[in-house]
């Protein structure tokens, strides 16, 4: 099984990536290839899902870091959902809770972006 | 392993492909410690962007080189060491602003503060022979809280 799956679904206007298995410095040019796609295509409305990351390294957070205010320069955000255990603690002890929006659940962060 | 066996050490090839051997094997020296497995995760992550910052900026990503890791149980403390031959860090950042980062669309600079934040010390050193040495402790369970220590 490969260290890292990253799946997107569109759910109306927004993309959800899904990203199973670890984020390191080997493996964030998996995940940062599919946000860097998705905002260079203008779906800048981006939820990324936690719920299957076993851990994220800084190389991971510094993909978002990188990228959310290009997604918002074109009207849209990068927003979290479902993050649990290290890396919930991770993001917080970054100070990531004060960059990016956070949700319990994926269905929030989706909803959170209304008609915007 | 105990409190009272020798210090492990492993020779790591110093690539990216072996950080999750690195990672691995340090959660497992962790919770054979007695951290407990969300503390072990930390004390694993925050070695993995030392192995990171080890590969990326000693040796800036170039094959061929080796890192020593070595964990030294201690009474109070878990000590685990990264040793290696390569350039030493430059400018190690007291904090990080995120907001400025994310303006400029950095996409690096997080390692050593998220290693400060995960453990309770954290130094880079250099002997006059040129090997350097990143060092990180943590707390063994019932001692402070991450990030109280001190910092370098």
């Amino acid at each position: 099984m490969p260290d890292l799956q990253v799946a997107t679904r569109r759910v109306a206007e927004v993309v959800v990536v899904e990203p199973k298995g670890f984020i390191n410095a080997h493996t964030v040019a998996e995940f940062e290839g599919v946000l860097n796609a998705l905002v260079e295509a203008g779906d800048v409305r981006i939820v990324i899902s936690g719920a299957h990351l076993s851990y994220v390294a800084s190389a991971g957070f510094g993909a978002i870091m990188g990228l959310i205010e290009e997604a918002r320069a074109g009207g849209g955000d990068i927003r979290v959902a479902a993050l649990t255990g290290t890396v919930a603690h991770i993001f917080r002890v970054l100070g990531f809770d004060r960059l990016c929006r956070t949700f319990e659940t994926e269905g929030e962060a989706v909803l959170s972006f209304g008609g915007h | 392993m105990g409190r009272d066996r020798a210090p492990l050490e492993i020779d790591v090839p110093a690539t990216c492909e072996c950080l999750s051997l690195v990672h691995e094997a340090t959660r497992r020296a962790a919770i054979a410690e007695g951290f407990d497995p969300s503390a072990a995760e930390e004390i694993a992550v925050a070695v993995g962007e030392a192995m990171t910052n080890v590969v990326e900026h000693a040796y800036h990503g170039k094959p061929g080189h080796a890192v020593r890791l070595r964990f030294l149980p201690g009474p109070d403390t878990l000590r685990i060491e990264l040793e290696h031959r390569g350039a030493a860090p430059t400018n190690l950042p007291a904090g990080v602003d995120l907001g400025r980062l994310a303006r400029e669309r950095r996409r690096g600079g997080l390692g050593v503060h998220l290693m400060r934040r995960l453990m309770d010390h954290v130094v880079h050193e250099e002997s006059a022979a040129g090997v350097g040495c990143w060092v990180l402790e943590r707390n063994r369970p019932r001692a402070s809280s991450p990030g109280s220590g001190s910092e370098s």
